[in-house]
């Protein structure tokens, strides 16, 4: 090889590649990047913007992780189009046989072509990187919470070097290589496609199928951009903004490997590449197809006039003439191996996701027809539109780099027949994918027969839904390519708007109006298909047609056939010339801004809209200063009726409170929070009318007289409302709400009944939220509110008019129901006092069982009897455990999954067919058995006992409710279901917490942030379950008992130091037991075990084991050890006894103090496991391990060697003991 | 009829391809003869209405169409000088797409006509192979079909005998011959044979201009007398007395024979009268030899 040879042909590659749109387009993209994304979104942070440890913007791991997305996104593309296009542009300009007539031999030109590759991208690297440092250390944290750190050239020369530099590498090889031997540029689009999708789907966390270790060891493999390195090793488990400020970026093992291969690839591709040129030139196999020789023809033809063919000619119609270059263009497009390729992916990627789609908590989801194609949605749409994009800019620019084009253009055909046909032709091969996807999606989902096989869903989402978009886009793209003329811009400026509506997307600000691919804006429901949001899907396609028109017109006027002089072409620029197109385009223009108007004023006008926003902001305006935790009166009874109107979404409610003063002073005015939708509210005090002051949302009612403590009054009132108003700012649910469907409501807010008194919360938002207030230490001694509903428990009469074909489910027992001329009319009495209430409809089917009962969708009975007996089993156990169950019966409701949540309220819980009705069951999965078991503990942890408003009280609620579940899985499905319950809350609390946000249990504010839900729901269940473990199940579950019966009916409500108090004396070591309170409620600890040095050696007819332990988490804790053999635990020749004697020690650890443990077992274990019954909360339980190998022969062998060790390291107080 | 009015096209650079260029093409072949880079492309795309003219107008049997080529396009037949096909289709389908397009149809239908058209350029036993496996002169007996396709009153072919055998290039000429008795056929070419064996005009083109219309008879006439043909040295053709004089030089039994254009004077020594051919014509307007010689041909109109 000669490198002046190479050097002439890289140097010219460089040339050309550093005079392309495309590499300065990527600069771009990276400046983009790099200026727009806040670093603190890069790091976990904790709590930095209230006040807690900054994160530094020029880290080396903020700048790491800014890098590898950036590469992920933007470099595949353009760095593959831009390595490919140096083949696809010698070849398009003919020059290759000149070249290798010369003495350049294929190797030489192969590595010259990627030597300018690299240096090209290598300018771009070392732009980015000094944009990256001038960003980070003059910017980056000017707006932002993000701090500056002390510059380090090495926080950017690093990543830079170690993720972005491989990863383009890749790609410039792999695309060069895909260009040298296909010769086609849809099959250099196709790989970074590919690239980029997988990058993605590896950032997604798999299951523990062979298929998804599979999937994972792939994705690590191919993770270019150590992405899913960082994701996995870094970022997944919070280390602390103190880490992230001052560590160096550590690469292990794993990193280097994957960088290697990285490398590896493109140097074999571009090798290869190399070879195969030379056979091509030598017209070896493998190569181009050499033409066959042409066999010289016979001088047979005729000399026949021309004029005996009778030929005429017409101009052909716009629709003929679009059909035959479609014709052309899809015979073209399914000659490319490419597009089969992209295919192949999207069929995979629809039975990925129909065999192993996952739901809350991990659970396997049953996709139906409907939620298969809206899970699908938003990848079909990103593979469409690159499709699209790529297809429609190489048809438009196919003709030109074949020379047809002057044989077509002089046709008469209309120009936009060019520009339809194109379309159409790309529109037809995502339509044949699609059809192909929903093909696949219907095999599988009748292969599962899980539901009904329906293709009904498909053609809806896919095809009236998903359709228009790629119409629209596919207009787009030839009105770009039309106006720019330049593929390589058009390709620029496509991936910039593609670009652009992600970056939208992620920003929270993007609407019906700007969601033209509909990104995120779709949940599917069996119950009611789009129903809430269907006028604006509507509205939305109406508006994308309409663009697609519009855009469809600007192309057509500015294709052109024949090329324009530059005079005219100036001449076009000038401000009247542009003003005329602009009335041309003017009528198109309509066809979308109108539908889009419509839009924004329904979205406006809805319930999510900025007017409805600012009246909250308002209300709290307004009377947070006067109202805010001022006493009122406290309802007593509540009789409301209800007529349902569900077609509508319409309500007309009448009713009654009756409200006691339960303050020490008189009450002058009394104070309700109405919801946004009521319309026409009036008021009456003891039956006569009252005058009221509506303080933005607050009615404010004067009393004639004023009522004295423990006196009652009577207000009654009415309204109407249409609930939810119009539409979602940008799809997405609600909790409540009256629709076909079936109905959801409650008194948690107001939108159902009046609030008394001013509510808290309603108008917060970023701006103007404010920390709770930190409370003294003992604030929990005096008598405290309750954190949810009513100060007291009151009785409740509703009753509800509807429909007949809806079932009308409320709080308590129902004591009537009459049906009249197509209407139910039902009433539910409260019976036990409440706090909150419910009412839920729906068309459901029921069945019943032992005080239980459930209502559900009649296609949804898959889980039906599992939800059922759990609802039965929780009642029953609960009642056994806690307090009886005050109610006759438990009732569950589907409904449609407009939110994937479910709710306890009392005997009425509403529970979306997302959350347990499409799970699919087994071992694995007990989702509907967990969220069914959590939602009956709250009829006690919430109903009957509602905790008081403090800091950690929303642990006595949810995180009892978890521990409840722990309970109830241990005593029905076995050990095995709470132990594989309990590590999925220990890896949700480690991958969700945030370690300088979390705060103790008994400080926990309640902010909703992950941190303080994972630490409420996770870590407050697992806490509870050491407590249990600590004090003994019985005395814990008598505690417990006592504690209900105190605080059920008090005006006191508990905090969780209340809750400690009466276990306390359950207690049978006091010290132990406040360092276990100190420690897990007052402290934030997290254990973190390792093994090390576990060896074993034969002690007479047993074994010795000897490990060392050590806990290099936080907090002191005692924890179980075990010796184990194969799967399960020891071999057959030992009893289970004797086995579980023998096989376990338990230690107490304290961090940075490795214990030696030796203890003899009677089989020769081959691994030694820390906590092997799950009981104790840690870091990292899968490193809480080791592999036990043969004794060294520096270690002693003898028993008193093994004590030895043990001294060594531990306190005799804490010497190992076998656990029965 | 064809009138072309002071067309001017002048390419960014700024490089000016034609400058004022004017012709009246009348019904029936005509010939467009010019050195290579003298405007004959440029002209025929603008003819084509694949190229916006600078200045200057384009007008058909008295319509203006200069700006309007969707008023010529649909009897326009056109082959390019550099043009491709789609070559994944074969040779049938891919003149039956082109057909379509330009609307042509026949009584036999259109796979009756593009197998007949296939014939007439014979190709019929390479209808079923792949364009992109097809010789140089077989795409150009494929683009030949296409232009000749349908009832086109204007046929415009640019270079159309590059690549073609002798007898081919005989069965195209006769094809043409064809079209151009009651249309108007307009041959751009460098090829004086070419001209001298199909039109009975032809206009000479040179560096954008016109520099000469007429007839080949009458070209020929217009040198008749001074030219003549002898041997010469190898040495002496270099000579710039002998090169600024030469209209067409060949070897003859590895002697080299020379026609020199003499406009007065004696001829060299040795070297005898010959009646003049078009090409000597041709070289003595297009090579410049003779400053002044475009007045003296009848009808020029540069």
């Amino acid at each position: 090889m000669s490198p002046s040879r190479a050097g002439a042909v890289g140097r010219q590659e460089l040339r050309a590649l550093l005079a392309s749109p495309l590499l300065w387009a990527l600069v771009l993209f990276a400046a983009f990047a790099t200026l727009t994304v806040d670093p603190v979104s890069m790091i976990p942070t904790g709590d930095s913007a209230m006040g807690g440890l900054r994160p530094f913007s020029n880290s080396p791991h903020a700048i790491a992780r800014i890098f590898s997305l950036t590469g992920l996104l933007f470099y595949p593309f353009l760095v593959s189009i831009l390595a490919g296009s140096s083949i696809l542009r010698d070849d398009e300009a003919r020059v290759g046989d000149l070249l290798h007539s010369t003495r350049l031999t294929p190797g030489e030109y192969v590595a010259g072509k990627f030597g300018g590759i690299l240096l090209a991208v290598g300018v771009v690297l070392v732009l980015h990187t000094a944009i990256a440092v001038g960003w980070s250390e003059a910017g980056a944290y000017l707006g932002s919470t993000a701090a500056r750190g002390p510059f380090r050239l090495a926080s950017y020369v690093v990543p830079a070097l170690a993720f972005l530099a491989p990863g383009a590498i890749f790609c410039a090889g792999l695309a060069l290589a895909v260009a040298e031997r296909t010769r086609a540029a849809m099959a250099v689009y196709v790989a970074p496609v590919l690239l980029v999708l997988s990058g993605l789907a590896g950032l997604a966390p798999r299951g523990s199928s062979r298929l998804d270790a599979v999937l994972g060891f792939l994705f690590s493999a191919f993770d270019l951009w150590g992405t899913r390195w960082l994701d996995e090793t870094i970022f997944r488990t919070d280390r602390g903004v103190a880490f992230y400020n001052g560590a160096p970026l550590a690469f292990d093992a794993v990193f280097l490997w994957n960088r290697l291969f990285v490398l590896a690839v493109p140097l074999a591709a571009v090798f290869l590449s190399a070879r195969h040129r030379r056979a091509a030139l030598r017209g070896e196999s493998g190569g181009r197809k050499a033409p066959r020789p042409s066999v010289p023809a016979p001088a047979t033809a005729s000399f026949r006039p021309l004029g005996e063919l009778r030929m005429t000619s017409r101009r052909p119609g716009l629709a003929a003439s679009a059909w035959e270059i479609a014709r052309a263009e899809l015979a073209h497009l399914h000659r490319q191996p490419a597009l089969a390729l992209l295919a192949a992916l999207a069929l995979l990627a629809v039975a990925e996701a129909a065999s192993s789609s996952r739901g809350v908590f991990d659970s396997e989801v049953i996709l139906t027809s409907g939620g298969l194609a809206t899970a699908l949605f938003e990848l079909l749409a990103a593979l469409g539109g690159l499709l699209v994009l790529f297809v429609v800019v190489e048809s438009l620019d196919r003709a030109r780099r074949l020379r047809v084009a002057d044989l077509l253009h002089v046709t008469p055909v209309p120009p936009a027949a060019y520009l339809l046909g194109t379309q159409l032709a790309a529109c037809a091969v995502i339509g044949e994918i699609l059809l192909g996807c929903a093909a696949v999606g219907l095999g599988l989902v009748a292969f599962r027969n899980e539901g009904p096989v329906e293709a009904w869903p498909f053609l809806l989402v896919w095809g009236l839904i998903l359709g228009p978009t790629f119409v629209a886009w596919a207009n787009a793209v030839a009105a770009l390519q039309c106006l720019l003329r330049s593929r390589y811009l058009t390709y620029a400026a496509g991936l910039a708007v593609l670009g652009g509506t992600v970056a939208l997307r992620l920003s929270g600000a993007m609407t019906w109006v700007t969601n033209w691919p509909l990104l995120g804006a779709l949940r599917w429901s069996d119950l009611g298909t789009f129903e809430l949001d269907g006028e604006a899907l509507l509205l939305n396609r109406a508006m994308v047609l309409g663009a697609a028109a519009f855009l469809g017109a600007v192309s057509v006027r500015a294709f052109r056939r024949s090329e324009p002089d530059p005079a005219a072409t100036r001449a076009r620029r000038s401000p009247s010339a542009i003003a005329r197109e602009a009335r041309a385009l003017a009528p198109f223009l309509l066809l979308a801004v109108l539908p889009a108007t419509v839009l924004s004023a329904r979205i406006r006008s809805g319930f999510q809209g900025a007017p409805e926003a600012a009246r909250a902001r308002d209300y709290w305006r307004r009377n947070v200063a006067t109202w805010s935790g001022v006493e009122t009166a406290t309802l007593r009874h509540v009789d409301v009726k209800v007529a349902l109107e569900p077609a509508e979404r319409r309500m007309r409610v009448d009713g009654v409170f009756v409200l006691v003063n339960g303050t020490p002073a008189a009450l002058r005015r009394l104070a309700f929070t109405v919801g946004p939708a009521f319309e026409g509210v009036a008021w009456t005090v003891d039956g006569a009318e009252a005058a009221f002051e509506d303080r933005s949302g607050l009615h404010v009612l004067p009393l004639r007289e004023a009522l004295p403590p423990g006196g009652e009054v009577r207000v009654g009132f009415g309204y109407a409302a249409v609930f939810p108003r119009g539409v979602t700012r940008n799809g997405g649910g609600t909790s409540e709400f009256i629709l076909p469907s079936g109905v959801v409501l409650h008194t948690l807010g107001p939108n159902f009944l009046p609030v008394p008194g001013f509510v808290e919360g309603i108008g917060v938002d970023r701006e103007n939220r404010s920390e709770p207030p930190e409370l003294p230490d003992d604030f929990w001694q005096g008598e405290l509110e309750p954190v949810t509903g009513n100060v007291s428990a009151f009785t409740s009469r509703v009753e509800v008019v509807a429909p007949s074909a809806y079932t009308v489910n409320g709080v308590g027992e129902k004591t009537s129901e009459r049906r009249e001329s197509g209407r139910t009319t039902v009433v539910w009495e409260s019976g036990h006092p409440v706090r909150v209430l419910d009412l839920v409809a729906g068309r459901w089917a029921v069945k019943r069982q032992d005080g239980a009962a459930v209502f559900y969708h009649p296609a949804h009975e898959r889980n039906v009897e599992v939800i059922l007996s759990t609802l039965a089993a929780a009642r029953l156990r609960y009642s056994e455990w806690f307090l009886p169950y005050p109610w006759a019966e438990l009732k569950l409701g589907e409904y449609a999954d407009h939110a994937t949540r479910a709710q306890g309220f009392p005997t009425n819980i509403p529970f979306s067919e997302g959350i347990g009705f499409l799970t699919r069951g087994g071992p694995g999965n007990r989702l509907p058995i967990i969220v069914t078991a959590h939602e009956a503990a709250h009829q006690w942890w919430g109903h009957l006992l509602v905790p008081g408003r403090g800091p950690g009280s929303d642990v006595l609620i949810e995180g009892m409710a978890h521990y409840a579940t722990l309970l109830f899985l241990q005593a029905e499905h076995g050990e095995e279901a709470r132990v594989s319950f309990a590590r999925s809350l220990e890896e949700r609390y480690a991958e969700r917490r945030r370690v300088d946000a979390e705060r103790p249990l008994a400080r926990l504010r309640g902010d909703g942030s992950a941190t303080d839900e994972t630490a409420t729901y996770d870590k407050g269940a697992w806490v509870l379950w050491m407590l249990q473990r600590q004090v003994g199940r019985e005395r814990m579950l008598a505690s417990l008992q006592s504690f209900l019966r105190r605080f059920q009916a008090s005006r006191d409500h508990p905090a969780l130091q209340d809750l400690i108090d009466a276990i306390r004396p359950a207690a049978e070591s006091p010290a132990e037991f406040q360092a276990f309170v100190d420690q897990w409620f007052f402290d934030v600890v997290l254990p973190e075990f390792q093994v090390r040095d576990a060896v074993v050696r034969p002690a007479g007819t047993g074994w010795t084991v000897s490990a060392t332990i050590e806990n290099v988490g936080t907090g002191s804790v005692t924890v179980e050890v075990a010796a184990q053999r194969g799967e399960g635990g020891p071999g057959p020749a030992v009893g289970e006894g004797e086995r579980a004697a023998s096989a376990i020690v338990t230690i107490r650890l304290a961090p940075g103090s490795p214990r030696r443990v030796t203890w003899t077992v009677p089989f020769r274990p081959d691994r030694v496991v820390v906590d092997p019954a799950v009981h104790v909360l840690q870091h990292h339980r899968a490193e809480a391990r080791a592999r036990v190998g043969p004794r060294s022969a520096t270690e002693g062998a003898s028993p008193s060697a093994a004590a030895a060790d043990d001294s060594a390291f531990g306190s005799a107080e804490d010497a190992p003991k076998p656990t029965p | 009829m064809l009138e072309i009015r002071d067309l001017v096209k002048v390419y960014p650079g700024p490089v000016t391809a034609l400058s004022g260029v004017s012709l009246t093409i009348p019904r029936g072949l005509y010939g467009l003869l010019g050195p290579n880079g003298s405007g004959k492309t440029t002209l025929m795309r603008i003819l084509a209405g694949l190229l916006a003219p600078t200045s200057g107008s384009v007008s058909k049997d008295g319509v203006d169409v200069t700006h309007q080529p969707d008023l010529v396009q649909p009897r326009l037949g056109f082959l390019p000088q550099d043009f491709g096909f789609y070559p994944e289709l074969t040779g049938q389908a891919m003149l039956r797409h082109l057909l379509v397009l330009k609307g042509v149809d026949a009584p036999g239908g259109l796979n009756a006509l593009c197998e007949a058209l296939l014939d007439r350029v014979n190709l019929t036993r390479e209808k079923d192979r792949k364009v992109g496996t097809y010789s140089g002169g077989m795409r150009q007996r494929l683009g030949i079909a296409q232009a000749i396709a349908g009832d086109p009153d204007l046929v415009v072919v640019d270079e159309p005998t590059v690549g073609l055998d002798p007898e081919e290039r005989i069965r195209f000429f006769r094809l043409l011959s064809e079209l151009g008795r009651d249309r108007t056929v307009l041959l751009s070419t460098h090829l004086v044979e070419d001209v001298a064996m199909l039109c009975p005009r032809f206009a000479v083109i040179r560096k954008g201009r016109v520099l000469a219309e007429t007839t080949p008879a009458r070209a020929r006439a217009s040198i008749a007398g001074r030219v003549f043909e002898g041997f010469v040295e190898p040495a002496d053709l270099t000579s710039p007395s002998l090169a600024a004089r030469l209209t067409q030089a060949r070897l003859e039994e590895g002697r080299n024979v020379v026609r020199l254009h003499v406009p007065d004077g004696p001829p060299p020594d040795g070297f005898v009268p010959v009646p003049p051919t078009l090409e000597d014509a041709y070289m003595v307007l297009a090579g410049g030899a003779a400053p002044g010689l475009a007045a003296a041909w009848p009808e020029t109109s540069a």
